[in-house]
């Protein structure tokens, strides 16, 4: 008889401790509703050999690794496309077309100074105005070099950083694995500890593409990239920029072996600064040059009023030092408008350049200035509509993995205030139990 | 599908920004009026856009173009017709000294009136348009009638033009041609006037009838032809103004479509935005109201 209400009250006594192990629970799920990577927690029970009671085996975190490696997919390619996305669009806005004083408006406006010149060839304000025309075009012509170049430079920079936050990333997860090894297996602080590294995971795979394994023993994570260990165990490597032999550097492994470049956030960095910026840069570069070589010809074949020839009209090899020839600047009676000397009223040259702009000078003799340039703009814009494209349905397909995990780990604040009114229902009637069972053995002790 | 805090925070947090984006985009055509702000607004309809404005300038151009061209070829005619008023008057003079009835101071005389009729056609040969001698050719610098004084007050006229084309360009392979070659013509007159003084001054009629009168008449019917030719020219360029003006207003309208704002479908976007966005909003208002908490009492 006693041994039966002893094994009442200690199935009753192990009840209230699961009970309460139950409401730290939902507390902690309760905190950790709104924190991002939180994963609810349930307690799970199992039954004792000693006397069949309930016994709180651990607290595990409900979550679906399938899904998990899908989102540390999801966010390198999403992560990717999104930068890429950003470096098109500054570049796009870089060129500020259409606009007024952009290269096109100038461009146009610089064959117009020519059609003036060609009209008016004695005139000293029509060769001024051409001059300060074709200043303002070999400007502009610089100014979006220059500025696409430093660009560069931060894209280089921007890359810089990601490294040096992949490396701080890479240390916090060493760490963790650490920490793991010490706690117990499928604790409240182990579960709070995967949280944090599987958040840290997915800002690290935003980085650059990783693989994972996990040592079901030690809990440890070990993550590649490329097929190469970057952490094992408590041990990170670190990554480091080391200079390509141009101006910037690239991401490389501490002995010198260059960092896999295939996907993620550093990936798109290197790629805007080497590939869609330098791409931009060449053309104009090569836009800059055709002009320059076919009016030079013509010009040098020409005579100013003063009887000066066979100078060129623009100096420079390429977009950036693309300049007026100062000997003109300086002597715009220079101008060779003329096709013989000593014929102020002869403009046939002046016409024959005016003519350029609807020659098939640029793109190896195929386009004109004005349409290899707006072919230039064209396919800009439909990389940066491309570009917004891919990063949007990136968005939305991981939006659309979030909401699955949701679904498995997320906290519904309505079903914690459930569980915590069944618990405190459970509590109470355990309590009650336990009571009437005292009140038993009372009247027992006091019969015999 | 358990639905859960974030998983709802979320849909609504997407549709609160996808709206107000929408609404941010509209607005910023509406403030520009453009249909294409940027390159990837419509990499295609920017393409032809910037060729249309070119195109547009070119036109106008061409009308300020023509404007000029037909100053240089009014001041041509203008010039013309007082060489032709000199020459008609001294064959008027010739016919008179050539009768054979008059003195010998009265050739004299009529020799003096021929020398400033010859003074006057290099005086209005000598016309300029924006500080260019419109009969000069090339040598748009240097008058093209030169008055040189030979000893006893006598006067040689001579004419010289550098050959060339003044070249117009009204537009796209528009070179538009205003001057002619006249070195023919102001020989001719220039001979005959030249030639009547210096034979009346010796007071020798003779050659009036057999060849002076002949190469008057020449001359007359030389700068007569100069004559039609720039009028001609003034015609077809108003031909051509017409035309450019046409294809001006054509070109900028078919511009416009491409390139302009609808505003009135554009407001009704911004509307049908607004109205959204805060749908949205009240919606998120009471989805976020507290759960199942608040009645559990």
């Amino acid at each position: 008889m006693m041994s039966s209400l002893a094994t009442v009250l200690n199935t009753a006594s192990r009840a209230l401790a699961a009970q309460q192990e139950a409401l730290q629970v939902t507390a902690q799920n309760v905190s950790g509703a709104n924190m991002p990577g939180y994963s609810r927690q349930r307690v799970l029970y199992g039954q004792s050999v000693a006397d069949g009671g309930v016994v709180v085996m651990g607290v595990a975190r409900a979550t679906n690794p399938v899904l998990d490696r899908q989102l540390l997919q999801l966010s390198t390619s999403s992560s990717q496309a999104g930068t890429k996305q950003q470096s098109l669009e500054y570049i796009q806005t870089i060129f500020s077309e259409p606009s007024a004083g952009s290269l096109s408006g100038l461009l146009d406006e610089f064959w117009a100074g020519w059609q003036q010149v060609s009209n008016t060839p004695t005139s000293q304000a029509a060769r001024v105005g051409l001059l300060q025309k074709a200043t303002a075009l070999t400007d502009i012509f610089q100014r979006v070099a220059r500025d696409i170049t430093s660009y560069r430079t931060s894209l280089h920079d921007q890359a810089s950083q990601a490294v040096n936050q992949l490396n701080d990333l890479s240390e916090q997860i060493a760490n963790i694995n650490v920490d793991l090894a010490r706690v117990q297996k499928e604790t409240i602080q182990a579960n709070g500890l995967r949280d944090l590294r599987d958040e840290k995971l997915r800002q690290l795979a935003g980085l650059a593409a990783i693989t994972v394994q996990e040592d079901p023993l030690s809990g440890a994570s070990t993550v590649l990239v490329g097929g190469r260990i970057l952490i094992s165990g408590e041990q990170a490597e670190k990554v480091s920029m080391i200079p390509t032999g141009g101006t910037f550097a690239n991401p490389a492994w501490p002995d010198g072996t260059p960092f896999s470049l295939g996907a993620g956030a550093i990936a798109a960095y290197v790629d805007a600064r080497d590939n869609l910026t330098v791409q931009q840069v060449e053309e104009l570069d090569q836009l800059a040059e055709d002009l320059a070589t076919a009016l030079n010809a013509v010009h040098a074949g020409g005579y100013g009023l003063d009887g000066s020839t066979g100078q060129d009209f623009f100096l420079g090899s390429g977009a950036g030092d693309l300049r007026v020839n100062p000997a003109l600047l300086s002597n715009p009676s220079a101008i060779a408008a003329a096709q013989e000397a000593d014929a102020p009223g002869d403009s046939r040259n002046a016409l024959a350049i005016y003519n350029l702009a609807h020659q098939a000078v640029a793109k190896s003799g195929t386009l004109t200035i004005a349409e290899a340039y707006q072919t230039q703009l064209s396919s800009l814009g439909t990389a940066v509509v491309g570009a917004r494209d891919t990063a949007r349905q990136q968005e939305l397909v991981q939006e659309h993995l979030h909401a699955l995990r949701q679904d498995v780990s997320g906290v519904s604040l309505d079903e914690e205030m459930v569980a915590l009114v069944r618990y405190q229902n459970a509590y109470s009637v355990t309590a009650r139990l336990i009571d009437s069972v005292n009140q038993i053995m009372d009247y027992l002790v006091r019969t015999v | 599908m358990r639905i859960t805090t974030e998983t709802l925070t979320t849909v609504l947090l997407r549709s609160i920004n996808d709206t107000s984006s929408r609404l941010a985009d509209v607005q910023s055509h509406i403030a520009t009026s453009k249909r294409i702000n940027d390159p990837s607004d419509d990499p295609a309809g920017l393409f032809q856009s910037l060729s249309m404005h070119s195109q547009v300038s070119e036109y106008k151009r061409g009308v300020d173009a023509i404007g000029y061209a037909r100053g240089w070829l009014e001041t041509t005619e203008q010039g013309l017709t007082q060489i032709q008023e000199q020459v008609l008057r001294a064959r008027t003079l010739a016919l008179n000294a050539g009768n054979g009835t008059l003195s010998e101071d009265e050739l004299h005389a009529i020799s003096s009136e021929m020398r400033q009729l010859l003074n006057a056609v290099a005086s209005a040969g000598n016309t300029q348009y924006q500080d260019q001698y419109v009969f000069s050719g090339y040598a748009t610098k240097d008058a093209p009638f030169t008055t040189t004084t030979t000893g006893a007050g006598a006067t040689t006229v001579a004419y010289a033009a550098q050959p060339g084309d003044i070249v117009v360009s009204l537009g796209r392979n528009s070179p538009f041609v205003v001057n002619s070659d006249l070195q023919s013509t102001f020989d001719l007159v220039i001979n005959a006037l030249q030639g009547l003084t210096d034979d009346l001054a010796a007071g020798d009629s003779s050659s009036i009838q057999s060849t002076w009168l002949g190469q008057l008449d020449q001359a007359i019917g030389a700068v007569g032809d100069a004559q039609a030719d720039a009028g001609g020219k003034i015609r077809n360029l108003d031909l051509a103004s017409d035309y450019l003006s046409a294809r001006l207003i054509q070109e900028q309208k078919v511009l416009s479509q491409t390139e302009d704002l609808d505003m009135a479908a554009a407001s009704l976007e911004v509307a049908k935005a607004q109205t959204t966005y805060q749908a949205v909003l009240t919606l998120t208002a009471k989805a976020l109201q507290p759960g199942l908490v608040a009645y559990l009492r």
